[in-house]
């Protein structure tokens, strides 16, 4: 009888704790953050190279070059990326871009529509560089963070 | 039933402004976005562009080193750009410009958008790290000068909207009037056509081919109308010509009936008459002869004589007019030495209040005719027209004259011989009844009503014809047309 009110109150606590940890996520801040793969080597990036980055030009580390990949998973990380690291509206963004590539001939940045299939692409290739949300990569092993981009 | 209340130009300047109100709008609308987009674009540009640059000013500078510097970092960002709003912070330590609006007491969350705060004021807070220390700045930009740019392009474009949409319909008006004025002028020329008017031509100056096509078709089926009608009107003219020409052939051949009815009976009267006579004027010579000279018997048989002889002569006359005339001596004849000597007998008889005029032409054929009886004809038509002037002052006219072939009268080469007078004339109703034996205007006892008839049968016998042209105070003339003969002359030994 005593072991079976155990399992209730430990059952409880769990299930207690569990509603905790979710409600703690839900109202923690929200942050984007540039992720890497974790098998990657690349080292801390301050922002005016990480918008050198995703500005198409170039940038090495460790002898190989990185590559920008573009998140536009949802609106919101798509406008935080360009006011924070590109520092540019949509359409000049769109714009420079197109003009990177027609006039000097050189690739533009993936998009990826979904944020599971970039952060599957920054997991596999150490040189790839992308942006999400914490919250979405918190704890997932096969990328690291580099460092904070925006937070609310 | 389609509703005709509608002109052409009103037609189509009601479609112009109908098309418009439904396309001026979207383009309103979609113009209207474009610039929306456009200005709005431009401002987050510029926003993101200014704070980039004066975040990697306190990144890379030493700006952060001091706050002074700090200060009047924040002040550049309010009075070189459009925020109104700088501040720098840690958490635990915040530098604010003291030359940003005061109306904005503390920065909130970023705007991803314009307009996204609601509050015209449009914040960016970017992080910033600097010597391993992690700030925050946080800049406010204005949007109401985008704003009323905004609306003061979409204002305009309104005007320019509205003024294009009053310069349309007008010019849709104009082009609609000069388009239907062609139509217009098709349209009263063919009512007028329609009302009976086939002489105005449809003369319409157009530069629209399918205008002037219409109008050049209309044009070939008014003239091909007016032909038609000309046809037409000949042909009942024509009909109207054969009807009265007709009229006056029954008339006349009613006319004709009646004299031969009447000479016909008048000439067996006449007969049985003269058959009376014969024995009594022969007997009566008898008895004359038989009568002792100085015998009071013999005044009154002269008188039976005179009387008898007298009924002998107007037996005559009315087998004359029935055509009884079994001893006329037809001959070629020169109608002009027949008519100078009547007219010098009737000149004698004639009083001096009557002009005689002679108008006889030279060198006219021969006729077949009995020169006696001729001169009958002239001395009966003369004496009528002496009658017909009632013994007062007037003039008589006797002419000759050679016609030609086609005049309305005759149909073949005559002589036509004329008399005229200048007295009264006569009504229809006399002319109709002229040549009936015994019908006279005059008062009984001072006329037999046998002249004219006995000159109508002479003209029978001739094979000639008469007419009668008279109105009332216009005079008369009667004219009769003797058939020429072929190849003769005066010269040719007339019977006179």
């Amino acid at each position: 009888m005593v072991s079976s009110n155990s399992v209730k109150h430990v059952a409880a606590t769990i299930v207690l704790v569990l509603l905790l940890g979710a409600a703690t996520r839900a109202f923690a801040a929200e942050e984007v953050v540039l992720i890497v793969s974790a098998r990657s080597s690349i080292g801390q990036l301050d922002s005016p190279l990480v918008r050198r980055l995703f500005l198409g030009l170039t940038v090495t580390q460790h002898g190989s070059r990185l590559r920008p990949v573009l998140n536009e998973a949802d609106a919101q990380i798509k406008e935080l990326f360009l006011q924070n690291i590109v520092s540019m509206s949509d359409s000049t963004y769109d714009r420079y871009l197109l003009r990177l590539s027609l006039q000097q001939g050189r690739t533009q940045p993936t998009v990826y529509k979904s944020e599971s299939e970039l952060i599957d692409a920054v997991a596999a290739e150490p040189a790839t560089v992308g942006y999400a949300w914490m919250r979405d990569v918190a704890h997932n092993p096969r990328v690291r963070v580099l460092r904070v981009v925006w937070h609310d | 039933m389609a509703r005709l209340n509608a002109t052409f130009s009103r037609f189509v300047t009601a479609s112009v402004v109908a098309v418009h109100l439904m396309l001026l709008p979207a383009l309103y609308f979609g113009v209207g976005y474009v610039i929306r987009k456009s200005h709005e674009d431009l401002f987050v540009q510029h926003a993101r562009t200014f704070a980039r640059v004066l975040a990697d000013e306190f990144e890379v500078g030493a700006a952060l080193d001091s706050a002074a510097q700090t200060s009047d970092l924040l002040d550049l960002a309010i009075i070189h750009g459009e925020s109104r709003y700088a501040e720098l912070t840690d958490g635990s330590h915040s530098v604010r410009s003291a030359l940003g609006s005061p109306v904005i007491t503390a920065a909130r969350r970023t705007d991803l958008s314009f307009a996204h705060g609601g509050d015209g004021i449009y914040f960016i807070v970017l992080p910033i790290e600097h010597a391993g220390h992690s700030a925050e700045l946080r800049l406010g930009f204005d949007e109401r000068p985008t704003q009323q740019r905004i609306q003061l392009a979409l204002n305009r474009m309104l005007l320019l909207l509205a003024a294009y949409l009053c310069v349309a319909v007008m010019l849709a008006a104009y082009l609609s009037s000069r388009l239907s004025r062609p139509i217009r002028r098709l349209q009263d020329l063919s009512r007028s056509i329609a009302s009976g008017d086939y002489e105005r031509a449809l003369n319409v100056t157009t530069g629209i081919r399918e205008l002037h096509d219409l109008a050049a078709d209309l044009e070939a089926m008014r003239h091909e109308l007016v032909g038609i009608n000309d046809r037409l009107q000949e042909k009942m003219r024509e009909k109207e010509i054969s009807e009265a020409g007709r009229d006056e052939l029954q008339k006349q051949l009613r006319h004709r009936q009646r004299l031969e009815t009447v000479g016909t009976l008048a000439g067996g009267v006449a007969h049985e008459f003269n058959n009376v006579l014969v024995p009594i004027i022969l007997f009566t010579e008898m008895a004359m002869a038989d009568l002792p000279p100085g015998s009071p018997s013999r005044a009154d048989l002269d008188r039976v004589l005179a009387s008898a002889r007298r009924a002998k002569n107007v037996v005559q006359k009315i087998l004359t007019f029935s055509h009884a005339l079994d001893d006329a001596a037809l001959a070629p004849t020169d109608l002009r030495s027949v008519v100078s000597e009547s007219i010098a007998l009737f000149s004698a008889l004639a009083p001096s209040s009557i002009e005689i005029r002679t108008d006889i032409a030279e060198d006219l054929p021969l006729v077949r005719a009995d020169a006696t009886l001729a001169g009958d004809v002239v001395m009966n038509l003369c004496t009528n027209a002496f009658q017909a002037m009632h013994d007062a002052k007037g003039i008589l006219t006797v002419g000759l004259r050679a016609t030609t072939p086609g005049a309305p009268a005759a149909a073949v080469p005559s002589v036509e011989l004329w008399v005229s007078d200048s007295g009264p004339g006569m009504e229809q109703r006399t002319v109709d009844r002229i040549f009936e034996p015994f019908f006279t205007t005059r008062a009984v006892g001072q006329g037999t009503g046998l002249g004219l008839s006995v000159v109508h049968g002479i003209v029978q016998v001739f094979g000639a014809s008469i007419t009668v042209e008279t109105a009332i105070g216009a005079g008369t003339t009667f004219r009769i047309f003797f058939p020429a003969l072929a190849d003769s002359s005066p010269s040719s030994e007339p019977a006179v």
